[in-house]
Order: C-alpha cells, then sequence, then structure tokens
C-alpha cells in the first residue's frame, strides 16, 4: 500500500510539470503583449519613440521576458538562437513570420538592421519615419513590397530597398525543412519561473501587484467551501435517490424519473443559474426565496464559524445549480450499478431464499456497487471545481472560478498558472484517495 | 424503508421535500439577512470591474477613478453642468503669462495657488512641495505613471513663491491648448505618506524633465522610489491610500466591496457652504464589483444598489417595465461622452481616393443602428468631437443613408460592375480588384457586429462587399497595430475641456503604437493640428476646430455613427445629480430624498 502510494507520488511530479509545461506554452502563443499591458501604455502618445523603447526594455528585463522561454526549442535550421534578444514581441513575431518566409535569418536581420539604422539616422520627414515604423512589424509580403516599392519611387531609405532586395534574391527555403534544436541551459524564463514556484514564491499579480497566495487566499477559501458543500449535498442524496428507484425500478415513475433526469443533465449550468438567479432571487416573480447575488456584508473581523454561517444561505443556491450535473451523474451511475447487480447470482440466490428487492439491495448489492460509484466521485470532483467557475461569475461570488477568469483575460499569467497547478495538484490527490478508498472496501484489491 | 411500500414512500418522500422547500423558503424569505437594512447617508455603487491599484497616478481605468476620485484633489476640476475648468485645491484658475524674455523665452507660465484651508489628513498643510512632489513622480521614468508623463512633458521648471510655500509657477516650454488642464487635473500626492524618505528630495523638476527624454534607466534613489511607488502599500492600504479629498479608504474585501468612509473634520467641509464642488454629502461610499449584468439586475431588483451605470440599452428597457426598479429608480441617460465609429484605412489602395470612403459613409445608417440596436440610447454625431463642445461644427451633417449618391461617388471614382458579378471592380495597380472591404471587430462585441450587419446589408445594395471578420480583442488589437484591416468599429471616449487632435489625427501618431488607425493626414491637416494645439485664443480656436471637423467630414476617415447615452440608474432615496461628465453622476451631492 505504501508502496503503491509513494508511487503514485513520484508519477504525480512528471506529470505536474508536464501540465505546467503545456500551461507555459500556451501563455507564450497567446496574443497580446504582457509589457504594453505592464506599461499601461496601448494606444497612448510617447514622448519619445526611444524613451517608450528603453522603459519597454527595463520591464521585459524585470519580467524575465528578455530571456529564452525553455531549456531548449524544436526549431529549423533558418531559425538562429538569439531570436529571443529581439525584445519587442511585435518585432521579434516579424523577424519569425519573415525567417518562415524566405529561409535566410542572416538577410532577414540585415533588412531589419537597416530599417534601424534609417530610424535613429532621423533623415526624413515623419511620413517616412513612421513607415519605417510599420516595416519593423510588419511581414506580410504584400504591404511590405508596396512601401518598399514606395521608397525605390521616392528615392528614399536606399539602404532599406538594397536589403529588402538582397533578401528577395537570397532565399533559402529549404532551410525551414531541415529540423534541429538549441539548448538555452537553466537561463530560461521557465526555469525562473519553477524555481520561484517550487520555493514557494508564485510571484506577484500583474494587475495589483500583490502577492498571488495574498490574492488566491479569500478565492480558495469561497471555491473549497463550495466544492465541499456542493459534494456533501450530491453524495448522500445521489445514495438516497439511486438507492430508491433502484427499489423501486420497475415502477413507471421511477422510469420517468431517470429519463428526466437526462433532461436536467443537458440544460447547462449557466441557463439554470441564470433562471434561478431570475427567478428566485428577485420578487419580481413572487419566489424570493433566497438572498440576492453576491457575499453578504459582514464584519472582517468575524470569527470563522460565524463568517460560514453568515455566508450559508448566500452560498445555498450557488451550491444548489453547480450542484444538479454531478448529482444527476451519480444518481444514475449509482443506479444503473445496483440493477446490474440484480442480474448476478448471489443476488438471484438471495431472492431465491425469500429476501425482496430491498433487502438484497441492502444487503448484497450496495457494497459491490458502491465500488463505481466511488470512482464516479473521483471523478466528477475536478468537474465540480470547474462548475464553480461559471457558477460564481454569475452569482458574483470572487472564487477561484471568477479569479481564473479574470486573470486569462487580463493575461494575469502568475494568477492563472497558480490556480491551474492548483486545480492539477487537486486532481492528482483525488485520484489518489479514491485509489485509497477502493482497498477498504473491495479487500480484494491490492496495489 | 423496510416497511414502505411503493404509494406511501412516493407520498412520503413528495411532503417531506415539499414541507422542506416551504420551510427554506419560510425562514429565508424572513430572515432579517435579506430585509434591506436601513442604509441611511451610504451609498452603494456598482463597479463593472474591481479597481487595478488605488494609487492615481498608476492606473486611470474607469473604475479606479470612481473611487479615487473620492479620495484624492486636483488643483482643478470640471464643473459638471458648464464643464468648464473650475478651481478645487487651487483658489483660483492659474494666472497665464507668456515668457518674453530669458531662456525659456516664448514659454508660457502658469501660477497657482492653493486654497489656505487645504490639509491632510495630520493637519499638514497642502502645499507647492506636494505638487511638486507628485509631478517629479510622474517625471521619473520607471515610476509606472505613463499616462499622466506625456500630458505633463511641457513642464521645464516649477518655482515655488518665496513668501507663500502654496503659491507656485510652472514653467512651460511652449504655449499648448492643454497645459492648463493637465498641470491642473493630476491628484496631488502627500509627499509625507508616498515619499517619506524624502527619496525625490534630491533631484529637481527641471533635472527629471530633461532625464525624462533620454533613454537612460534610472538609477540610484530614483529606482529606489519607483519600486517603493509602485508596492501595493500604496495601491491598497488605508495607511499608504491617502488623499486631501473627503474620503478615506476603509476597507476592500477582493471581490466584494470596497468602502470608503468620509473624514472627520474634514477641511473642505468648512468652505463648503461656499463652493459646491467641495461638498460630499455621502458618509459612505460602496463600491461593489459585479461583471455579469443577471447579477446586477438581481442586485436592482432587490434594491441593494444606489447607482448601476454602463446597463445594456436591451436590459435597461426591461427595468424600466419593472413595477419594483420603476418606482424605486429614477432612469437617467445623461451623455456618454463618447462617439462609435467606423475606422477607415486610408492608406488602402482600395481606400485611398476619398470619394470611395465617401461613398461608404453614404452607406452606414445610423438612424437605424440608434433605433434597432441602441434602443434609442443614442445620438447622432458628425464629427470627431461631441457635440456638447462648444465648438462641435453643427454646418457639418450627420451621416445619412443614401445608395444611389454612394453609387455615384463609386463610378466617380472609377468602380464600375464590369464582370458582372455582385461587386463593383477597377483596375488599382495594373491589377483588376473587386470592392470587397474587410471589417474586423472583436468577436465578442455584439454592438460591432450587428452594426457590420447592418451596414454589409446597404454596402451590397451599392456593390461593395463587406467580409465580416470577428477576431480575439487581442488579435484585432494586433491588427488594428499594423494596420491590417480595411475597416473597423471602435469608439472613443472624450474628457471634458479641450480635445487635442494631435493624439488621433495626426501623422505622428500614424505609428504602429499611435492611435491614427485611419492612416490620417496631410500637411494641410497637420498644420491646422499644429495650430489648434498652440492657439490660447478660445474663438480663434473654436473656429479651427470647426474647420477640422469639416476637413474630417470631406476626407471622410471615418464613419461617425452616434454618441451613446449613458444608462443610469439612481435609487430615489437619493436626490440625483447627473452631468456629463463621467461616470455621469455628481456623487458628493447626493442627498437623500425626505419622501
Amino acid at each position: 500500500m505504501w508502496y503503491y502510494i509513494s508511487k503514485r507520488i513520484l508519477i504525480a511530479i512528471p506529470t505536474l510539470l508536464l501540465i505546467s509545461v503545456g500551461i507555459f506554452a500556451l501563455s507564450c502563443l497567446v496574443p497580446g503583449d504582457p509589457i504594453e499591458r505592464e506599461l499601461n501604455s496601448e494606444f497612448e502618445i510617447k514622448p519619445d519613440v526611444a524613451v517608450s523603447d528603453a522603459l519597454y526594455k527595463i520591464k521585459a528585463h524585470e519580467l524575465n521576458y528578455d530571456l529564452p522561454v525553455f531549456y531548449i526549442t524544436l526549431s529549423s535550421l533558418a531559425y538562429p538562437d538569439t531570436l529571443y534578444k529581439i525584445i519587442r514581441r511585435d518585432q521579434r513575431t516579424m523577424v519569425e513570420d519573415m525567417i518562415a518566409d524566405y529561409g535566410n535569418a542572416a538577410s532577414v536581420l540585415n533588412y531589419r538592421n537597416a530599417i534601424l539604422s534609417e530610424l535613429a539616422q532621423k533623415n526624413s520627414d515623419t511620413v517616412g519615419l513612421n513607415t519605417l515604423k510599420f516595416l519593423l512589424v510588419e511581414s506580410d509580403r504584400k504591404p511590405m513590397a508596396y512601401q518598399i516599392e514606395g521608397f525605390r519611387k521616392n528615392n528614399t531609405f536606399p539602404e532599406v530597398v538594397t536589403a529588402y532586395d538582397n533578401l528577395k534574391k537570397s532565399s533559402k527555403l529549404y532551410l525551414c525543412y531541415i529540423p534541429t534544436f538549441h539548448i538555452y541551459g537553466i537561463n530560461n524564463q521557465y526555469h525562473r519561473w519553477l524555481s520561484k514556484f517550487l520555493s514557494g514564491d508564485f510571484g506577484k499579480t500583474l494587475r495589483e501587484g500583490i502577492p498571488v497566495t495574498q490574492k488566491l487566499k479569500q478565492p480558495f477559501f469561497l471555491t473549497f467551501t463550495l466544492t465541499f458543500l456542493s459534494l456533501l449535498l450530491c453524495i448522500p442524496v445521489a445514495l438516497f435517490v439511486g438507492f430508491y428507484t433502484a427499489a423501486h425500478h420497475e415502477s413507471k415513475l421511477t422510469q420517468r424519473f431517470i429519463n428526466g433526469t437526462m433532461a436536467l443533465y443537458a440544460t447547462p449550468t449557466f441557463w439554470i443559474a441564470t433562471l434561478a438567479v431570475l427567478f428566485l432571487t428577485t420578487p419580481q416573480y413572487h419566489l424570493k426565496i433566497f438572498p440576492s447575488v453576491g457575499l453578504p456584508d459582514i464584519d472582517k473581523d468575524l470569527a470563522l464559524f460565524s463568517k460560514m454561517l453568515a455566508y450559508f444561505p448566500y452560498l445555498l443556491l450557488p451550491v444548489l445549480c453547480m450542484s444538479i450535473h454531478p448529482m444527476v451523474v451519480l444518481i444514475r451511475h449509482f443506479y444503473n450499478a445496483l440493477l446490474n447487480t440484480l442480474h448476478e447470482d448471489y443476488i438471484r440466490t438471495a431472492r431465491a431464499k425469500g429476501l425482496t428487492v430491498l433487502q438484497a439491495l441492502e444487503n448484497h448489492s450496495l457494497r459491490a456497487a458502491l465500488m463505481p460509484f466511488i470512482t464516479v466521485v473521483g471523478q466528477i470532483i475536478p468537474s465540480a471545481i470547474t462548475g464553480t467557475f461559471i457558477v460564481e461569475y454569475i452569482f458574483n461570488i470572487p472564487g477561484m472560478g471568477r479569479t481564473a477568469y479574470e486573470a486569462l483575460q487580463g493575461r494575469d499569467w502568475s494568477v492563472a498558472f497558480a490556480i491551474f497547478t492548483w486545480s492539477a495538484v487537486v486532481l492528482v490527490v483525488v485520484n489518489l484517495i479514491t485509489d485509497i478508498i477502493y482497498t477498504f472496501l473491495n479487500p480484494k484489491v491490492r496495489y | 424503508m423496510r416497511n414502505i411500500n411503493g404509494r406511501k414512500s412516493r407520498t412520503a418522500f413528495a411532503l417531506i421535500s415539499t414541507s422542506f422547500l416551504l420551510l427554506a423558503a419560510c425562514i429565508f424569505s424572513k430572515c432579517s439577512l435579506f430585509n434591506r437594512p436601513d442604509r441611511g447617508n451610504s451609498v452603494t455603487i456598482r463597479l463593472t470591474a474591481e479597481p487595478e491599484k488605488l494609487n492615481p497616478l498608476l492606473s486611470e481605468d474607469g473604475n479606479t477613478v470612481q473611487v479615487t476620485a473620492n479620495i484624492f484633489m486636483a488643483l482643478l476640476d470640471f464643473d459638471a453642468k458648464t464643464l468648464e475648468l473650475v478651481p478645487l485645491l487651487a483658489k483660483n484658475r492659474p494666472i497665464v503669462s507668456v515668457i518674453d524674455t530669458g531662456a525659456n523665452k516664448g514659454g508660457v507660465t502658469y501660477t497657482y495657488q492653493i486654497r489656505d484651508e487645504a490639509a491632510w489628513d495630520n493637519g499638514t498643510p497642502v502645499t507647492a512641495a506636494d505638487y511638486i512632489f507628485t509631478i517629479k513622480a510622474v517625471m521619473n521614468k520607471q515610476s509606472g505613471a505613463n499616462n499622466f508623463r506625456s500630458g505633463l512633458d511641457f513642464i521645464r521648471d516649477i518655482t515655488v513663491d518665496a513668501k507663500n510655500p502654496k503659491k507656485f509657477t510652472i514653467i512651460a516650454d511652449k504655449a499648448y491648448i492643454l497645459s492648463e488642464t493637465n498641470s491642473g487635473t493630476v491628484p496631488i500626492l502627500p509627499e509625507y505618506i508616498y515619499d517619506a524618505g524624502g527619496l525625490l528630495k534630491k533631484y529637481s523638476v527641471a533635472e527629471l524633465s530633461k532625464s525624462m527624454r533620454d533613454t537612460s534607466s534610472v538609477k540610484g534613489e530614483l529606482a529606489q522610489f519607483a519600486t517603493q511607488f509602485q508596492s501595493p502599500k500604496f495601491s491598497r492600504d488605508s495607511s499608504g491610500v491617502n488623499g486631501c479629498g473627503a474620503y478615506t479608504l476603509d476597507e476592500w474585501t477582493d471581490g466584494q466591496k470596497l468602502v470608503l468612509k468620509k473624514k472627520k473634520n474634514w477641511w473642505g467641509d468648512r468652505t463648503s457652504q461656499k463652493i459646491p464642488i467641495l461638498t460630499n454629502l455621502p458618509e459612505k461610499i460602496i463600491f461593489k464589483p459585479v461583471k455579469d449584468e443577471v447579477a446586477v439586475l438581481s442586485l436592482l431588483k432587490n434594491q441593494e444598489l444606489d447607482v448601476a451605470s454602463k446597463i445594456s440599452p436591451k436590459a435597461f428597457l426591461e427595468l424600466q417595465k419593472n413595477d419594483s426598479t420603476k418606482e424605486n429608480y429614477a432612469f437617467l441617460n445623461p451623455p456618454a461622452f463618447s462617439i462609435a465609429y467606423i475606422g477607415i484605412n486610408t492608406k488602402d489602395p482600395k481606400l485611398a481616393d476619398k470619394r470611395v470612403r465617401r461613398a461608404l459613409t453614404y452607406l452606414a445608417d445610423p438612424q437605424t443602428y440608434i433605433t434597432k440596436i441602441m434602443n434609442g440610447f443614442a445620438e447622432p454625431c458628425a464629427g470627431p468631437f461631441v457635440p456638447q463642445r462648444p465648438y462641435y461644427n453643427k454646418n457639418v451633417d450627420a451621416v445619412s443613408t443614401n445608395i444611389e449618391r454612394a453609387k455615384t461617388l463609386l463610378k466617380d471614382a472609377g468602380w464600375i460592375n464590369t464582370n458582372g458579378d455582385s461587386t463593383v471592380d477597377k483596375d488599382v495597380a495594373g491589377k483588376k480588384t473587386e470592392l470587397v472591404l474587410r471589417y474586423v471587430y472583436a468577436s465578442q462585441n455584439v454592438l460591432a457586429k450587428n452594426i457590420g450587419l447592418l451596414f454589409q446589408e446597404n454596402a451590397k445594395k451599392a456593390g461593395v462587399g463587406v467580409i465580416l471578420q470577428g477576431l480575439d480583442d487581442k488579435v484585432v488589437k494586433e491588427n488594428l497595430k499594423k494596420r491590417d484591416f480595411d475597416m473597423f468599429l471602435s469608439s472613443s471616449g472624450f474628457a471634458p475641456g479641450l480635445d487635442d487632435p494631435k493624439e488621433i489625427w495626426s501623422l505622428s501618431s500614424n505609428t504602429p503604437d499611435g492611435a491614427n488607425r485611419f492612416q490620417f493626414g496631410d500637411a494641410h491637416s497637420e498644420a491646422l493640428i499644429q495650430q489648434i494645439r498652440s492657439e490660447l485664443n478660445p474663438e480663434k480656436r473654436n473656429q479651427l476646430y470647426a474647420d477640422f471637423q469639416k476637413l474630417i467630414g470631406d476626407e471622410a476617415p471615418a464613419i461617425f455613427l452616434f454618441e451613446p447615452k449613458e444608462r443610469l440608474l439612481i435609487h430615489k432615496r437619493f436626490i440625483p445629480e447627473t452631468t456629463a461628465k463621467r461616470p455621469g453622476y455628481v456623487l458628493g451631492l447626493f442627498r437623500l430624498s425626505t419622501k
């Protein structure tokens, strides 16, 4: 048993690392420039482009964006291993796109340097210099060619025109098809992030500049409470209803009920939650059973138990809404598991000995049916957590789900990483606990 | 369970469930927790998102400003009714003089004097030293106050009156129409809190003004100050978030509420009888961030909000029909001080001819957009300035649909259907080109999509193809940056005061990071913009603005659609005061209704 638990924990480590790599890769691929967002400078007039570039570099250095992304990169021979040194994301994208088009990195960089050199000399009017600034981020062939032809016609920026002509002549597209990899060592963005993460430093939030742990304290408490209450409601209800319906499985009402649960399962949670808010939290339809959305205004110094007591009525409707799906799943699984056992020989024997269906189920089927039930409980916990996402949003509860949603919208990756990693850890731990519970329910199971 | 038969158990189950629900209903509906408590003179306001940082120099988003405007004060503010600059922390508007001699010849000086009563929470007076500190904090390149820095780059130095520490003079390098607004509306921070160690004392404004323009990174005390200034202490803690405004930060519960409490013996109360702009009646202000509209509707129907703005037109109409909200709330529609427009890429070869762009303006139907999409909550607007501006040119006609006129203009520009398909075509740079345009919008923006669909329908009638391209908002921004579009829908918000056309319409703003996404501009427009920016005579300037609006109308770099109206609900327990200034109401003047 202990050997098995240790093995599972050891397997969990690479799993979590893989998940973190996946999330990190995703953060690099999504559009939008986190440094621009941090500098709060989109579409603002800059006092000077050079000054704003300098500010950009300082911020990039602060956030480690001036380092390679990972330990290694898999690419083609066309791409040099120094592209990460082009710090501005839009300009780096342009260089990467052009290398993909022409395959000759040296010519592409030569073309870019020609533009930068003309920009530094400032030997032109505003229109000309601005066109150069666009060329620094333009990788589409058509508009690029259009601008270069304009330069050629007006006899301006000859160096840029020459570099462009050279680029077109020196295409080495075949290099794009030869795979290679570059090793960057441990001085990379991912390594720095992981080292901090493992040492318990989850970084600071991009929006507020506060430690991520501080930011997630309250959301964690709320989501944990919601999920816990939801499971507390789902499991006994599912056991009771599943058992009751299985005991009366021949009744038409039971059949209708079981079929009806499919309709509930097919109804999206956001719709149920929206209707619940509209009908049950406002006096408009004379059905105001629950308080309105959000959390109550309570004294911040209240004791934990009193706080929970005050929160309880406000969490009840969200819990009901997020419980519907998992509850239906559990009822159906438990019902089916119990019914399956009814066809087993040992049940037939028990019935032949004079036991009623109810007695047979209670004394002989229940334990056997609990095995698949526990598996499903283990599986629905992650979906119960994700179920809180939409419910928290609609009910205005600042839990992990709403925080994750806002973090993703604002590209606040420190927060998003912490939440996703936390979810992954929960998933791994829950699966482990499920496996351990098996051994108690079924002595035949040995690890 | 063993002894219950099917029918009995069903009945028992139904009875237990019903009684449980009824009991719950009784308990919950009567529970004192849900009865609306008497909130007295405290105002509960909905925010569309949680503020980022309560440091007024670091965050300028609408939700943050709604909160910080009650904690911090500036020298000047805009009057809620006239929208003119009026003194707030200053005794009067500044004395403006042109410099005739010396090193700063050609520049302008602005002399301010701070009110005698103005004091910080520790009782020390607000002085010129605090203003100078604030300006130095902005000028420190790494402090994060990037949005203010570009607006204050005209300041060369500040001198303090030797006899009066509350009197000082700003020296500007040139005449600029927004110098008074920008220097007067920057929120002043107490030096004794934000720079207790005196890190910026060693530097003069003149020095920092110079270093603001070079590319070197800041070091030593400046870097130390920048780190300290951006720390959560000055963005979230009640000890660090402190100004000379009427309110202080009392509580901030993440994602739930942010509470401001009125200061006892606030200095402004001693003068408020004489000065309405210093009146702050509510004792407490509670800001609740609520993003989802369903949640907002629930809170409004339960009267748990006193003020809610930015309600969608459809929901606003629904609330107007609801008996409870109709009885308890005032429904108000002040102008939103923004303009919705369809931007056109004037440098696109297909759209370079202004006759084509003008033809496109005749294909838009703002009146239908206003009635069908905005449910009537908008007014037509015929230019780049909101109609409330004194210099808004009423002689420029608002856009109206005229398909025949559009066809004629396209024909004049050489766009004719030569191949019998559904769109007109022309030889552009030696290549037959169909007039098919890409309309780019953020896919989550329903307004942009609906306007696009209606525009597409009219365009088809004139032989213009329009491809609607809904993209992720970050991708849209990247496309706009690279000017990779033919048309896009956007809206611009306006502050009260004067407009500086340079920001949106100047050739110098036509860079990947600049806001001239239309690529508009020529020598004539540049000269006009420069004239407007430096003209300090209001009458002459208004004429220049009118000329500029006419020029924009002729060149058609954008199709100006409408100015939306704010959809605002204010609880009737207050006598509401609305304004065209954002967020649309004057919180300080919220007086409890006696009814």
